[in-house]
């Protein structure tokens, strides 16, 4: 560094001696500070679990009348003040001041409950409390009296904070060793509430993030991953009993009216969606690879292409249920058309095999239900393979039809191959959706309550085809069935917990799959 | 090795045969080939024309039926939704399903754009590249899984234990804010340097004002709530029959919030691409003129990608509006629902009640028209969502023309 030197005074060595005693000292800071933090909003957020689970009614009935208000008033405030500091929204010049209004604050909200405590009768436990105003006072104290070293003095509201975080664990502890000990419910609260919001800081230093601002963003970001976490651990929770004891017999089990039945189980479910993924592997994936290829490559620029993207996109925002109510007045109900191509199908069935009728009108079928979830994909298919042919670069058709390909040619051997990974990462992800929809199965009337097992599955074609005519079941409906039974059986509960995790463990994998594919070739390629 | 000059190129190269247009389109096969193939895609493209056709004449033609036959008296009346005994009343099917939106975009839209910002602006590479997955992933689960975690988590563990003293809550939050917001504004004035006696006094005068306020919303929120506020006793006590009374099984705010939830990624994702639309010059430029990360952000970056955010919010709301199982499973009523206009009771949004009318039955019984009901729901329900992707389309294509 190009510093002069003004009479005998280094100003190199001067930058450089303060920079490293500013750095040294805030190291120290953040150690102890993301420590004592840390540790004491660890063992809050444990203690808000566990009275979330317990109905401790105690806890909240400990302040009553004039008090709350006054300490609330004032714990907030300085709770305000602490946090304001940190992050410099109190400005740095007169903190001896700031320190002192916000240790006489939090200290005088503490002491206002300890006396408010006292008059009834109950002080034993206020000690853990009596720490943190004890010990921000004699802090600001000291800092009010003569102003210390600065290079060794610490961040002191971030200590009182530390503490305060400590305190609150520690009345955790005592909690969760004795069942018994009820804490008052605002205090504790408030003090818990503290903490955490100290260990979010400690960590948001601990990461480099500094403003307000960028703590709120990384809040909504981090609340998204905590719910799927809870949301997991809740499910599979709840779905325990049933997959510790009984996974085999669950696994092929069939439907039931009871949820004790030895033999309830979503055989059933796996086979329908196992089917209405053939369907949508069968319909939705040719169709809808072929209209994006159609779009992005032969359409021309004119108003019926726009209209055409137009009715796609808006094809993909319609709600599921509508598209159940599609499948439910094609098929189910039966439009003139639907009859008249029933009718061939069975008049081709009956001159094949010897029996009368394949599909029935009015009839919730299989069939019914496959197709409708096809149709439900198509425009996310179409979305996604459109994209992905679009990324194809310009200069591999070019290449190809240099060579004098054809355009089908150059679409066949150039475009689809290098659009493969995207078009790929659609149709799971549209498959994943197909898998775990319920809405237009409802609507078309897959059965939610007994289903009585076939025998032969594949003995014979007939047999094969004609499950695709009879009613059906899905993993979701399963679920759902479950679920609205369990407030009458309550075992059905753990049932639906259960067939859950399966389904969640086939989507999540697909979609995982789907994500990291697409991931790993965009890195490729860029 | 330039040797090779051009004119020695056109020498050494024989004439070749001259070519007409005919001889380089190939044999005729293979331009049939080429036409059969362009067919297939066009009617496969065609398709999607044929179920849009197909949705709306199914929802017009049997809607039709109902508009025509019903008798108008029993859809508007707050009566509530009982299909069955054909009373078809829509303010109690709306209103829910207001009720479900807005609840559900007051978690989505905040997270999900705080999200975006965050994943946008700010996180590192390895900090995005573990929670952008995680985000699809949240995009990924089925409703139903959502279903049942609002029935068994959400509605118990979150809306039962708050929702007794819910109008408490929003009133200790508000009391809570202005006290912070007093506490603020009492540093941003010690911190003034302005201390003539009369700037003084009327601070203290302002401050006793505000503290004053306070303390009587407190005293106030106290007072109403009595033996039933969880700071002044026990919430257990709370008698059975007031307005925070929880139903069981399920209500509409716990339905709501696993709608919320389930929308999050969607509106997290849609912003993001707003957002990632505004061109790095815009930021660059505000970072020359000295504005802080977070100014950028706040007065540069969203404004410019303003309809792009209002996009993501349009269809998070649509997607809202047509989530059905959710609603259908936590949201605490059968498949009957009285008129309700509080989230903490059971209800029906327009979802729902169809998904509730057709389950258990092979087909879709009941008095006269309920089958025809069913379509007409369904039509109300597909003009409010085509209209508001079509507004949504509308933001998101000034974003692109813009940038």
């Amino acid at each position: 560094m190009a510093f002069a030197s003004i009479g005998d005074i280094d100003v190199a060595a001067r930058v450089e001696e303060t920079i490293k005693r500013r750095g040294a000292d805030k190291k120290v800071v953040a150690s102890i500070w993301t420590s004592l933090a840390g540790a004491g909003g660890v063992l809050a957020i444990v203690a808000m679990f566990v009275t979330w689970y317990s109905d401790d009614r105690t806890a909240t009935a400990w302040f009553s009348g004039f008090l709350p208000p006054i300490a609330l008033l004032l714990v907030v405030s300085a709770a305000a003040v602490l946090v304001a500091k940190p992050l410099r929204i109190v400005g740095a010049d007169r903190r001896v001041d700031s320190d002192l209004f916000a240790f006489v604050v939090i200290g005088g909200g503490a002491l206002l409950m300890m006396l408010r405590q006292l008059s009834r009768g109950g002080l034993s436990d206020m000690v853990y409390l009596l720490i943190i105003p004890l010990v921000a006072w004699t802090f600001s104290v000291v800092r009010a009296l003569g102003r210390p070293n600065r290079s060794t003095r610490l961040e002191l509201e971030q200590v009182a904070l530390g503490l305060a975080a400590i305190g609150a664990g520690l009345i955790v502890v005592k909690r969760l060793l004795d069942p018994e000990y009820a804490t008052g419910g605002w205090a504790w609260g408030l003090l818990a509430g503290l903490a955490v919001v100290a260990a979010a800081l400690a960590a948001c230093q601990y990461l480099g993030i500094l403003s307000i601002f960028q703590v709120t963003l990384f809040v909504a970001l981090a609340l998204s991953v905590i719910i799927l976490v809870i949301l997991l651990v809740q499910v599979i929770g709840d779905g325990w009993p049933v997959l510790s004891e009984r996974l085999g017999d669950f696994w092929s089990g069939t439907l039931r009216s009871r949820s004790g039945d030895e033999r309830l189980g979503i055989s059933q479910g796996i086979l329908g969606s196992f089917w209405i993924a053939g369907f949508v592997v069968m319909i939705a994936f040719p169709i809808g690879i072929a209209a994006a290829v159609y779009l992005e490559e032969y359409a021309p620029r004119n108003r019926f292409t726009t209209m055409l993207d137009i009715i796609v996109r808006n094809l993909a925002g319609v709600p599921s249920v509508v598209y159940g109510l599609l499948g439910l007045f094609l098929f189910v109900k039966g439009t003139v058309v639907t009859h008249w191509i029933i009718d061939r199908v069975n008049s081709v069935w009956a001159s094949i095999f010897d029996e009368e009728q394949l599909i029935e009108v009015g009839q919730s079928t299989l069939f019914a239900g496959g197709v409708t979830l096809a149709i439900l994909v198509l425009p996310i298919v179409i979305i996604t393979a459109a994209e992905a042919v679009r990324a194809v670069p310009q200069s591999l058709r070019e290449g190809a039809y240099g060579v004098g390909a054809t355009k089908w040619e150059v679409i066949r051997s150039q475009v689809l191959p290098f659009a493969a990974p995207g078009i790929l990462t659609g149709t799971l992800l549209a498959l994943a959706r197909a898998v775990g929809e319920a809405a237009p199965l409802i609507l078309v009337g897959a059965i939610t309550g007994r289903l009585a097992p076939r025998d032969s599955m594949f003995s014979g074609v007939d047999q094969f085809f004609g499950q695709f005519a009879d009613r059906f079941t899905a993993m979701p409906i399963v679920i759902v069935g479950w679920v609205r039974n369990s407030g009458v059986d309550s075992g059905f509960g753990p049932a639906a917990g259960a067939a859950i995790v399966m389904l969640l463990v086939f989507v999540i994998m697909m979609n995982s799959v789907a994500v990291l594919l697409r991931n790993y070739f965009e890195k490729k390629r860029a | 090795m330039t040797d090779f000059s051009v004119t020695e190129m056109v020498t050494t190269t024989r004439t070749p045969p001259s070519l007409s247009v005919e001889a380089l389109a190939g044999p005729q096969s293979r331009q049939r080939k080429e036409s059969i193939i362009r067919g297939l895609f066009f009617a496969a493209a065609l398709v999607s024309v044929l179920i849009s056709v197909l949705i709306i004449v199914s929802l017009v033609r049997e809607a039709w039926t109902f508009i025509t036959q019903v008798d108008w008296a029993v859809t508007w009346g707050e009566t509530g939704w009982f299909p069955r005994r054909g009373l078809y009343d829509m303010p109690t099917l709306l209103v829910s399903s207001i009720i479900v939106t807005v609840v559900a975009m007051l978690v989505a839209g905040p997270l999900g754009l705080g999200a975006a910002i965050y994943l946008s602006e700010y996180a590192s590479r390895r900090v995005r590249g573990i929670l952008k997955p995680v985000l699809e992933v949240l995009a990924g689960v089925p409703s139903v899984v959502l279903g049942f975690f609002a029935l068994f988590f959400i509605s118990p563990q979150v809306i039962e234990k708050i929702g007794r003293s819910a109008w408490l809550w929003i009133g200790y939050g508000i009391s809570g804010m202005a006290a912070v917001g007093v506490g603020m504004w009492t540093l941003r004035a010690w911190r003034d340097s302005d201390t003539t006696t009369a700037t003084i006094i009327k601070r203290v005068v302002t401050l006793a004002v505000l503290i004053t306020v306070v303390f009587v919303l407190f005293w106030w929120v106290n007072s109403v709530a009595q033996d039933c506020s969880p700071v002044a006793g026990d919430t257990a006590a709370c008698p059975v029959e007031n307005s925070f009374t929880v139903k069981r099984s399920g209500q509409l705010a716990a339905a709501a919030i696993g709608v919320g939830i389930l929308t999050i990624p969607l509106v997290a994702s849609v912003a993001e691409d707003a957002l990632a639309s505004v061109p790095r010059e815009l930021r660059e430029a505000s970072a020359g003129l000295g504005a802080r990360k977070a100014t950028t952000t706040r007065q540069v970056v969203l404004p410019a990608a303003v309809s792009g955010i209002v996009a993501a919010f349009i269809i998070g709301i649509s997607r809202a509006l047509g989530e059905t199982m959710v609603v259908f499973m936590a949201g605490g009523a059968a498949d009957a629902a009285e008129f309700t206009s509080s989230p903490f009771e059971g209800g029906l949004t327009m979802t729902a009640g169809m998904a509730s009318l057709a389950t258990g039955t092979d087909s879709v019984v009941g008095e006269g028209l309920t089958f025809q009901s069913l379509y007409f729901v369904g039509l109300v329900l597909f003009a409010i969502t085509l209209l508001l992707n079509v507004v949504a389309g509308r933001f998101v294509a000034r974003v692109r023309e813009r940038y």
